[in-house]
């Protein structure tokens, strides 16, 4: 599957039955501090993501 | 590939919120009753006034508490005015005070404006650009008398603030470190002056607070302030993130912590009195309040506003 991070930066990574809050801190992404969106919706993080997916995450920023 | 796509434990539409302590999926339509039942309770807690004024910076999470408040409008006895006060930061808040007025105007709810321009002289840039002190410290001083004097001109006695679960914890956790006690009072207490402070999402969390406002297509993907790089909170909101992941349910332990000392102990705590700023007049802790020691103290008096 493809990662859109919130720099705009794209990576690819497979995800071998793994939730995408398992991935994403694989990457050392904090899940509690991102929304996640595919085919702008947005998906809880313990979904198991297709490899053909996209997910775009969205950094909550703080303060507001 | 098997897609697992998790659905509501309500309503079984496509879910899009894990609540991790119980373990529980919601939809849009139910996060977003969720959120508006919490608020329902909170207020239903507290005698409103006729008009509740909402600190209101156009960020996701005042953003958001504007909108429950403006769904659930015909349940409240009390009209709503949003009170905005622009720091000046070149770069930065004139996009966001742009989208308040926008999502004012969108949600029709009356919006006023402070600016430290026209209060203080300055703008927080100019400010800051002289001083020693943190930007954050100087800003959080000058921002919340700004509010005070804004919500004193339209007589408005409650503040709404947007301050979510996670910011609670972040505080109950940076006030032991400093180990301020009287920090877990201060605000807390029965003012005459300053207007009664409530935070209807103290026991929602952050990650409900920013879906709430994406969802209800408020969500605007704003710059973050420039002066908010590296701060003690910045760090205390990374460990309690960590913490959380592992023992679920942490971050709403350490938000309710302070509460329940309050509600405990708030009747047998005294608080030390209020002076009377020798400059300003305003009450603060020592002969010369805060407000007047960041501006140099010696402000023109037609710059400060006093009550009637
Ligand atoms: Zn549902
Ligand atoms: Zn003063």
């Amino acid at each position: 599957m493809r990662l859109m991070l919130p720099d705009q930066s794209v990576i690819e990574v497979s995800v071998e039955g793994r939730t995408i809050e398992t991935i994403l801190n694989s990457q050392g992404i904090d899940p509690l501090t991102t929304l996640i969106s595919r085919e702008d919706e947005i998906i809880p993080e313990d979904t198991i993501p297709d490899e053909e997916d996209v997910i775009r995450v969205i950094r909550i920023s703080h303060g507001g | 590939m098997a897609d697992k796509k998790i659905h509501c434990e309500q309503c079984n539409k496509p879910a899009v919120y894990l609540d991790r302590e119980q373990g529980v999926h919601l939809c849009r339509d139910h996060l977003k009753e969720s959120v508006e039942n919490e608020v329902r309770r909170y207020l239903k807690t507290k005698s409103l006034p006729e008009t509740l004024g909402v600190a209101f910076s156009g960020g996701k999470d005042s953003t958001a508490l504007l909108k429950v408040l403006s769904e659930i409008r015909s349940e409240l006895p009390c009209s709503i005015i949003a009170l905005t006060v622009d720091e000046g930061i070149e770069g930065y808040r004139q996009d966001t005070i742009r989208a308040a007025t926008e999502t004012c105007l969108t949600l029709e709810i009356p919006h006023k404006i402070i600016r430290f321009q026209d209060l203080y002289g300055y703008s927080l840039d100019h400010l800051v650009s002289g001083s020693e002190r943190n930007a954050c410290t100087i800003c959080g001083i000058l921002r919340r008398r700004a509010l005070e004097v804004l919500a004193q001109k339209h007589s408005i006695s409650m503040i709404a603030t947007g301050h979510n679960q996670d910011d609670h914890a972040q505080t109950t956790l940076m006030n032991a470190i400093s180990g301020d006690v009287r920090k877990v009072f201060s605000g807390y207490g029965p003012s005459s002056w300053y207007a009664h402070r409530i935070k209807p999402f103290a026991r929602v969390s952050e990650k409900e607070v920013t879906l709430y406002a994406l969802l209800s297509g408020l969500f605007k993907d704003l710059p973050e302030c420039p002066y908010a790089v590296s701060s003690l909170r910045g760090e205390v909101r990374t460990l309690l993130y960590q913490y959380e992941q592992k023992h679920p349910g942490a971050m709403r332990n350490a938000a309710r912590c302070e509460e329940e000392i309050r509600e405990r102990l708030g009747g047998t705590y005294h608080p030390e009195e209020y002076k009377a700023c020798s400059v300003c007049g305003w009450p603060g802790s020592g002969t010369i309040c805060q407000v007047c020691m960041v501006l140099g103290k010696d402000i023109p008096h037609h710059n400060t506003v006093t009550k009637e």
